[in-house]
């Protein structure tokens, strides 16, 4: 005889359907989540450039200056106190304070504590100032500087690098910083077991020699104009942490010192008072970095006043935040990273040079910037560099602009009369929505001459890989940085401009007859005529071949509480805070 | 009684195999490369398949499901391919935070819906119960990321008067640590507040019907007192189960919350992780929540013939 009791719902049924709806919910959370959402992106490798005026994004960009060759002094005053264009929160415009802590919300989480291998601009952010590297990028004046290092010198008939260390400089365990430890790190980045992305940029190094405690020479075939910039990536660390550095906290030399990172809740630094160089003590005590994803979130912190200073937020809304007294708006001129895209050479259409001059012609870059990117940025395109680069080809600027009918024609001419058996798609990440903007403005001008690409949106990881592995892709916007470096390491690293393995494009060194030629001399040689030159050269090369085209250079925005001071953006996410200092 | 318990102890045994199968094999489908995300568009490949190798992720799919698998079974979850922390202590730092907001969001979801269903079936056919009815409605239809961001537009920009965002541990003080939970909890426990209001609304309504409620009222007794004492205690009955499926649609449901309010729980996690193809993550926490509902079915399982005679009974005469 049946005597269980039929309940209206049982404690077992309770609990499956409880396991059911947190399976179900939690898998329809992850997946609403990871649809297309506001810019505040997962992880991708590129970012903005440098500070400006508000008002006046464009105006303050300054030239750079070409890289030291020679010997060169070691600065004595903090990088940003050499600034040249002011931001719009001037460090003169109020009596700093000392002291306090800085709270600085971040568009990511970081997601590793590696210094070498850790790509992310958010972790560039951090630990920038935990270690100390050779070299830095004045974010001002793009220069390229001595920061570890106190001198760089060509020696030995040019092919040496002499690196000269200040002595007395200590590691936060308290080790002392030798030649020795900075020989085991570039040795340690060459080291393909390392892991680090940061070994093309070393490449022309064959060997790392120890001269004494604070003398090294680096030995490469040829002057290499590329290396002096790429040390600002490098992180020294001491040697006796190793190479298996991810699941240690930092130890570097750096004016801040790691204290702890909570996963997806914060990164904290804590002055180090003992800074062997005293014109970089930080002036705050205490910096914590708070990674929030969603955009809307940062920028209600600000705007409330719990967080100082919101890093990299979407020009969309810088009129918006522009008109709101409780913040400062600082923003990048746009330099450093510009709008390009990837078109896949190894196979039709864009096998075909018409068809990759046809993209070039396809956008219009007024109507873009002005309507989606709030009339900030620069259409001065064609080229890694903008017309305040020393290196920037002026000829290149009426090499494309927007001309639907020459699109068609250059159709026409690559055998796809009014589209006819032309098949290529876009290719666009979720959650950059400047990729789709370009992308869907794309689609309308070849679909008003007879082909609409389909646009196919899929998950960063999958884009990557997509086109950094299996190069199934026809074209993709980006937007690559390095445009205020020097050419040599714009030219010699990326995935855009070199021609090597890992271009994205397929651009191999025959691909454009003289382009190799022309790095190669713009990098291994000290007069700058002749570098001018060279890279004049490989400009015009490339709008004739377009590999990529670039459609104009990006800026970047950031906000602050009136009371930070001291805050500008550098270029390349390298971001000292050492002169940021807080009124509360 | 025994043969019961040990033949559903072992039954749990494939059903876990089976939850690994899918977990591992549903994670590892999703395309993208751990290695290429870590090491960065710019490294040579053959940086990126040193790493792959350092990860075990050149070896066959079965290699690494057997591996991973083995490490289960020992109760190493494995590390992070990127932080390289421990999955056990990635979840133990993120789960205290999302079982906070669950509960509190609970707690704010049972404070709306409680005397919001009581008076709207007391009053059925009301103003006031036409009106919960198109607040409910309109809370139905509003998503929660919505309504995060708007209660951080109206409390924290304009007013104010709570954080925009961020965690504040209970180690730091009970009061910044609610201060960081409320609106959270409102975003989440407001949807939450309408299906549960609903529910009650439905279930004390059939009660007030019922004939045992008439014989209540025969017998004379205040009308407050046939309502709390009968209605709304019978009526909450079923009303607890619901309550019960919904803490598992919050836990669930956080993962956007904890996105919009930036606290570092157990959605955050795993979303992270799953952008970033950190298998080990991924699959470590799904395997383990999945492990813990079918433990504590089995554990239920176990203790019902204990608590309820009937059932042993039942399951003893056959």
């Amino acid at each position: 005889m049946e005597t269980r009791v039929k309940l209206p719902l049982t404690r077992r049924a309770f609990l499956t359907r409880a396991a059911i709806g947190l399976a179900a919910t939690l898998g329809t959370g992850v997946l609403a989540a990871c649809a297309p959402s506001a810019p505040s992106a997962p992880a991708k490798p590129a970012e903005p450039a440098k500070p400006a005026e508000a008002a006046k994004p464009a105006a303050a960009a300054p030239t750079q200056a070409p890289i030291p060759v020679t010997a060169v002094v070691q600065p004595t005053a903090a990088p940003a106190a050499a600034a040249a264009p002011a931001p719009t929160q001037a460090p003169a415009a109020a009596k700093p304070s000392a002291g306090g802590t800085l709270t600085v919300s971040q568009s990511v989480d970081i997601n590793t504590l590696h210094p070498w291998i850790g790509t992310l601009n958010v972790w560039k952010g951090i630990k920038t100032d935990v270690y100390d590297q050779l070299s830095f990028q004045d974010p001002a004046t793009f220069e390229f500087k001595p920061k570890l290092a106190k001198s760089f010198e060509w020696v030995d008939n040019n092919t040496s690098l002499l690196v000269t260390l200040p002595s007395g400089v200590m590691f936060h365990n308290g080790e002392k910083l030798t030649a020795e430890d900075v020989k085991f790190t570039l040795d340690s980045i060459l080291d393909q077991q390392t892991g680090s992305w940061l070994r093309g940029f070393l490449a022309p190094i064959k060997e790392v020699q120890v001269v004494d405690e604070t003398h090294l020479k680096l030995k490469t075939a040829n002057i290499e104009a590329q290396l002096i910039p790429a040390f600002s990536y490098v992180d020294i660390s001491p040697k006796s942490m190793g190479t298996d550095l991810a699941k240690k906290n930092p130890v570097g030399s750096g004016p801040f010192k790691f204290v702890e990172w909570v996963p997806n809740d914060r990164i904290v630094l804590e002055k180090n008072a003992q800074y062997w160089d005293q014109a970089r003590i930080p002036k705050v005590d205490k910096i914590i970095f708070k990674p929030v994803t969603e955009m809307q979130t940062r920028l209600s912190q600000v705007l409330a006043g719990n967080v100082d200073l919101v890093y990299d937020f979407a020009l969309s809304e810088v009129p918006r935040m522009q008109a709101d007294k409780r913040v400062v708006v600082t923003l990048n001129p746009p330099a450093e990273q510009s709008f390009a895209m990837y078109l896949n050479m190894r196979k039709p259409p864009f096998d075909k040079v018409e068809m990759r001059q046809a993209m070039g012609w396809a956008l219009d870059r007024e109507a873009f910037f002005k309507n989606f990117q709030s009339g900030i940025g620069s259409t001065v395109g064609n080229s890694p560099f903008t017309d305040k680069h020393w290196a920037y080809e002026p000829k290149t600027a009426a090499a494309y602009k927007f001309d639907p009918d020459k699109v068609g024609q250059l159709m026409e001419k690559a055998g796809f009369p009014k589209g006819q058996g032309l098949d290529f798609s876009l290719l666009v990440p979720n959650g950059y929505p400047e990729f789709k903007q370009i992308s869907t403005m794309l689609q309308a001008t070849f679909a008003s001459l007879g082909f609409q690409p389909q646009i196919e949106e899929v998950e960063i990881a999958q884009w990557s890989q997509r086109l950094n592995q299996s190069r199934e892709f026809f074209a993709a916007v980006d937007y690559p940085g390095r445009g205020t470096a020097d050419p040599a390491l714009t030219y010699s690293a990326g995935l855009l401009y070199p021609p090597n393995p890992a271009n994205i494009c397929g651009l191999a060194p025959e691909t454009m007859p003289g382009y190799v030629d022309a790095l190669k001399e713009g990098a291994q040689t000290t007069d700058q005529a002749k570098r001018k030159e060279a890279y004049s050269k490989a400009q015009m090369l490339w709008v004739e071949h377009l590999p990529g085209p670039v459609f104009g250079h990006r800026s970047a925005a950031h906000a602050a509480l009136p009371g930070v001071k001291g805050f500008i953006p550098h270029a390349a996410f390298q971001q000292s805070w050492t002169d940021v200092s807080v009124e509360k | 009684m025994t043969r019961y318990l040990i033949i559903r102890a072992v039954g749990v045994i494939p059903t876990l195999i089976g939850i690994s199968i899918l977990v591992f094999g549903i994670t590892y489908l999703i395309p993208g490369d751990p290695a290429l995300i870590m090491a960065g568009s710019e490294a040579t490949p053959e940086v990126v398949a040193n790493l792959r190798q350092q990860w075990g992720l050149d070896q066959p799919v079965y290699i690494r499901y057997l591996s991973w698998l083995g490490n289960m079974v020992r109760g190493n979850l494995g590390d992070s391919y990127f932080s390289r922390q421990t999955v056990t202590q990635l979840v133990g730092n993120a789960l205290p935070v999302t079982l906070e907001l669950a509960i509190l969001s609970l707690l704010v979801a049972m404070l709306i819906a409680i005397p919001t269903g009581i008076v709207s079936a007391v009053k059925a056919g009301s103003w006031f119960d036409l009106g919960a009815a198109a607040l409910a409605f309109i809370g139905l239809s509003i998503p929660s990321f919505w309504l995060g961001i708007m209660l951080i537009y109206v409390f924290a920009v304009h007013l104010q008067q709570l954080p925009a965002g961020g965690f504040t541990p209970l180690s730091a003080g009970l009061w910044p640590n609610l201060q960081s939970m409320i609106l959270p909890s409102i975003a989440l426990g407001t949807f939450a507040s309408t299906q549960l209001m609903r529910y009650l609304r439905a279930s004390l309504l059939d009660v007030l019907h019922a004939d045992y409620i008439r014989t209540s009222r025969a017998k004379g007794l205040r009308e407050r007192s046939v309502l709390l004492r009968h209605a709304v205690r019978n009526a909450l009955i079923p009303f607890t189960t619901v309550l019960g499926v919904q803490m598992g649609y919050l836990l669930g449901g956080t993962v956007i919350a904890e996105s919009v309010f930036a606290l570092p729980g157990i959605g955050r996690l795993v979303l992270t992780a799953v952008l970033n193809r950190d298998y080990q993550v991924a699959t470590g926490i799904i395997f383990l929540i999945a492990t813990a509902f079918v433990l504590i079915n089995l554990v239920v399982d176990m203790i019902y013939p204990i608590l309820d005679p009937r059932v042993r009974l039942a399951r003893s005469g056959g």
